[in-house]
């Protein structure tokens, strides 16, 4: 075996090698091997991408980049938003919902993100400010909070399931009966 | 060379080395964080006008610019450290101007270093006798140069926020999410004092802190929980002479309009704060505090920490109609790493303004 020949059957070797454990790597992150009662361990740059998917949410559903799909590419396979599911279903939902490029609108803050058996679980508050609705003055125009689960997938971390819940009561309903700083 | 080309091309050949992937750009998780909070200081740096305007000149790269898209038919453009500062100067401004609220904040890896989209809400701040409103807003688009000193703003373009046909040519749209990945941190790169896990421990501690006083499940004991066994909290009202706002814990103190410290806390301890929890309304998927612009420094003791807090009141079934904002302040945190994690050794809140002082003119709708 020539000289060359040794160093392509080595680097061959190597190669199928660090394939087998690329594979060995999606598939744990993929299926994350589930043991109950133990949750994964998420490493700073797991919150950072999650924390990045979030973030990018606001974008595409307010913008609509894409046709609705850079919305639709946020969701893992089969993954739901509220009871939309599907990458064409969940596309149509953000072209509905997109005001145009140039919009603003639902703004996500207070992201808590806590690990799971399989994944990650976590809510953010989101306040939709109406800034240039042409004629219509700018208003905080609702707000609540979504509740999310996140899977780690070869693309990177994605919704599993998302749902957002307006915010319910009133301060005063709200107001404890005894705490009389009214 | 041969050689080099031969592995390579073996490598190719098993689809194990794809091109756009072995040479895609990519940031450590500290230039996340650090572009993050560069971020979030510019609502600071802008807002208080601090060291005259030059805070905020100084989170610009030297050759940078600011664009404002909305500013004249063809937009406005500032270059140069005294031009920068400049914006950041002027009668309104100082510690209590809470104005400026960035949110979803996207960066890229880029081969020059990182691109980003940000949200901001540019709030009414309001005052004593004027209540604090939504203001207008839209976004930045930005680039961030890593320099000697840090991350900084190479360019950043603000677009007004609109709904319908855009009225400025707006840029391409943000990226779609991957995988990231980590870059090797740069050999010379010194030591944090707060590590990537440190501050991801501590914006997990302030984000998770809102829930747990407004839906509240356990009578006050995660709230409490979040903090150390001997700390505080405190709550610094605006000057408003005789008035005194509605709605707020009557343990709030007088303030001079400036941010207030931890010299009268109206709780202390964890049974305390637990019950301050209590006594603010709670329930079941109810949300009041948006907190916005958490920047974490190191300190002597652990850390510090500054975040603005928005308190809005959305009513159910006024979608669309307008809700106040009850009102606009910041919370100066000092925080402790205790063997269970981070915590909250001192937090006050300095109320800046509140709807409850705004008199007549409320234009929060």
């Amino acid at each position: 075996m020539s000289r060359t020949a040794r160093l392509v059957a080595l680097s061959m070797t190597l190669a199928l090698g660090a394939g087998v454990l690329a594979l060995a790597v999606v598939h744990a992150q993929g299926d994350a091997q589930k043991t109950p009662g133990k949750l994964m361990t998420l490493t700073p740059l797991d919150y950072i991408e999650i924390r990045q998917l979030a973030a990018r949410y606001g974008h595409a559903v307010d913008q609509g980049a894409n046709d609705g799909y850079a919305y639709a590419d946020l969701f893992a396979p089969g993954a739901t938003f509220g009871t939309t599911t599907g990458r064409d279903n969940l596309a149509t939902l953000a072209k509905r919902t997109s005001k145009g490029p140039q919009t603003a609108w639902h703004f996500l803050v207070n992201h808590a993100i806590e690990p799971t058996e399989d994944g990650a679980k976590g809510m953010e508050y989101m306040v939709h400010l109406r800034y240039g609705d042409e004629g219509q003055p700018n208003i905080v125009w609702g707000g609540g909070h979504y509740e999310d689960t996140y899977v780690k997938t070869p693309d990177g971390w994605k919704f599993k399931t998302r749902r957002f819940i307006p915010s319910q009561g009133t301060p005063d309903s709200l107001k404890p009966q005894a705490a009389g700083t009214r | 060379m041969l050689r080099t080309r031969l592995l390579l091309t073996c490598a190719l050949g098993l689809g194990l080395v794809t091109g756009p992937a072995a040479q895609e750009p990519a940031l450590t998780a500290r230039d996340y964080l650090d572009i993050e909070q560069l971020v979030y200081k510019y609502g600071w740096a802008l807002d208080s006008g601090e060291n005259n305007g030059y805070a905020y000149a100084d989170l610009y790269a030297p050759d940078a610019t600011f664009t404002g898209t909305n500013q004249g038919p063809g937009g406005r453009t500032y270059q140069g450290r005294d031009n920068l500062a400049a914006l950041a100067r002027g009668a309104k401004r100082g510690p209590m101007n809470v104005g400026h609220l960035a949110a979803n904040v996207v960066v890229t890896p880029t081969a020059e270093g990182a691109a980003g989209r940000v949200y901001v809400g540019i709030f009414d701040p309001g005052s004593f006798g004027k209540s604090p409103g939504a203001g207008h807003g839209g976004y930045y688009d930005d680039l961030y140069v890593k320099t000697p000193q840090g991350w900084r703003f190479k360019k950043r373009t603000f677009y007004e926020g609109k709904w319908g046909t855009p009225n400025v040519q707006t840029p391409p749209p943000v990226p779609a999410i991957r995988a990231l990945k980590e870059a090797r941190p740069a050999p010379s790169s010194a030591q944090p004092r707060l590590s990537d896990q440190d501050m991801v421990e501590l914006l997990q501690l302030v984000a998770h802190t809102p829930y747990r006083i407004d839906m509240n499940t356990d009578n006050g004991a995660s709230f409490a929980s979040g903090f150390t066994a001997d700390a505080t909290y405190s709550c610094v009202l605006p000057p408003m002479g005789k008035a005194r706002p509605s709605g707020v814990p009557a343990g709030c103190v007088p303030g001079t309009g400036k941010p207030g410290t931890a010299a009268h806390p109206l709780a202390h301890g964890q049974q305390a704060l637990a019950k301050t929890a209590t006594d603010e309304p709670h329930g079941t998927n109810f949300a009041r505090h948006w907190t916005f612009n958490p920047v974490i420094e190191p300190s002597g003791a652990g850390a510090t920490g500054k975040s603005y807090v928005a308190m809005i009141d959305i009513l159910p079934g006024r979608q669309a109609q307008g809700h106040s904002i009850f009102l606009l302040g910041r919370y100066d945190d000092q925080y402790v790493k205790t063997p269970q994690g981070w915590r909250i050794k001192s937090r006050v809140l300095t109320i800046a303004s509140t709807r409850e002082l705004g008199g007549s003119t409320n234009a929060t709708k």
